[in-house]
């Protein structure tokens, strides 16, 4: 199934674009999604799918727009 | 009645005009105009100021304001309110601006005391600050540069038990903390109190901003979801907080704050504005609360 990828951030040069399609197999994670764009420190990295915040557990349906960043916060 | 119509007068009085460069002129009143004024009338100068705009004299210090904010939009930014939570990288940018745009009262509200590390990016700290209350501090520097601006100080960490004291009476809320925990713990106490919100926070040289109204729970529900003990702490662990990301963010929490006590403009409600600095990348990523669990 395809999905939406949109990279944020230090995850911007992983890809050769922020923003692109992208196949996965049905039922992959989100955190499997991660681990297959070689998104580093499983720590600090976090998923919006369709606008909202999921957990690396959450399962991907086709279509999904991912937008993948960093959470922030210092001050 | 008859004080007030004193007042007016004496405004009136001390009201000149004051030619513009390029050109033409208008009619204000000089700061010491404002704190004599306010010394024979028993009022504040904040007082003295918000009725020399009302009489259409405009206090010099904010004539620069007055083409964009009205005579009006100052006036009511000088009765505003804004508690300021947090006087670090952040809060130090956000204590200078709101204090400099003039916003006439000022609750500001950190325990913390300025360390060496702080100078990289600490508007407030010098290097004669190191060890001092960053309150304490921020006080002064308020004087400092705005002296009509009234400032409640509270030199103690926000927590659950103390939130709703601490910020009860503020027309917003500016979080400038450090940690993810707390600042689920600011929005819980800002929609208790029903106050809209200032979310703002920077790591290495990438930072975030979002407004939080009445009702939401942006930060705990969506941004900051399933992160959050009160030590939690975002990318900012290994990057850091260099110079230069809070004065960006900063600026932009205050015109947020600003935007909310005048009632204008488009407020980043909903939004994650998630700042990029290296790219030079500005991204606004919609958000939806909830879901439906893990």
């Amino acid at each position: 199934m395809e999905i939406k990828v949109f990279l944020y951030g230090a995850f911007k040069k992983l890809a050769e674009s922020p923003t692109f399609d992208y196949r996965v197999e049905e039922g992959t994670t989100v955190g499997e999604l991660m681990d297959l764009l070689k998104l580093p420190d499983p720590v600090y990295r976090m998923a919006l799918v369709n606008n909202i915040r999921v957990p690396e557990s959450a399962v991907l349906k086709p279509g999904d727009q991912v937008h993948l960043f960093q959470p922030i916060g210092g001050g | 009645m008859e004080m007030d119509l004193t007042l007016a007068e004496m405004i009136a009085a001390a009201g000149k005009p004051v030619s513009v460069s390029g050109g033409g002129e208008y009619t204000g009143i000089d700061l010491r105009g404002v704190r004599r004024i306010a010394g024979e009338s028993g009022k504040t100068p904040r007082e003295v100021e918000i009725a020399a705009l009302r009489q259409g004299i405009i206090p010099l210090r904010y004539y620069r304001n007055i083409a964009s904010l009205g005579l009006d939009g100052q006036a009511r930014l000088l009765s505003s309110t804004a508690a300021v939570v947090g006087a670090g990288g952040l809060g130090g940018l956000i204590i200078e601006l709101l204090a400099r745009i003039g916003v006439g009262r000022l609750i500001l509200i950190d325990g913390d005391s300025f360390t060496e590390d702080n100078l990289n990016r600490q508007l407030l700290c010098r290097e004669g600050d190191i060890g001092r209350k960053k309150i304490e501090r921020a006080v002064e520097r308020v004087a400092e540069v705005n002296s009509a601006v009234e400032v409640t100080a509270r030199p103690v960490f926000l927590t659950a038990e103390n939130a709703a004291e601490l910020l009860a009476g503020a027309g917003v809320v500016i979080d400038a903390l450090d940690r993810i925990g707390v600042r689920i713990l600011l929005e819980e106490a800002a929609n208790r109190l029903s106050i809209p919100l200032v979310h703002g926070a920077i790591g290495g040289f990438m930072g975030q901003v979002a407004v939080v109204f009445p009702g939401e729970e942006t930060l705990s529900s969506s941004i900051y979801r399933g992160e959050g003990d009160q030590a939690s702490r975002g990318i900012e662990a290994v990057l850091g907080t260099p110079t230069i990301t809070p004065a960006v963010v900063a600026s932009l929490e205050a015109m947020e704050a600003v935007k909310i006590l005048l009632g204008r403009g488009t407020p980043l409600e909903n939004e994650l504005l998630y700042l990029d600095l290296e790219s030079a990348e500005f991204s606004r990523i919609g958000l939806k609360g909830g879901g439906d669990g893990d």
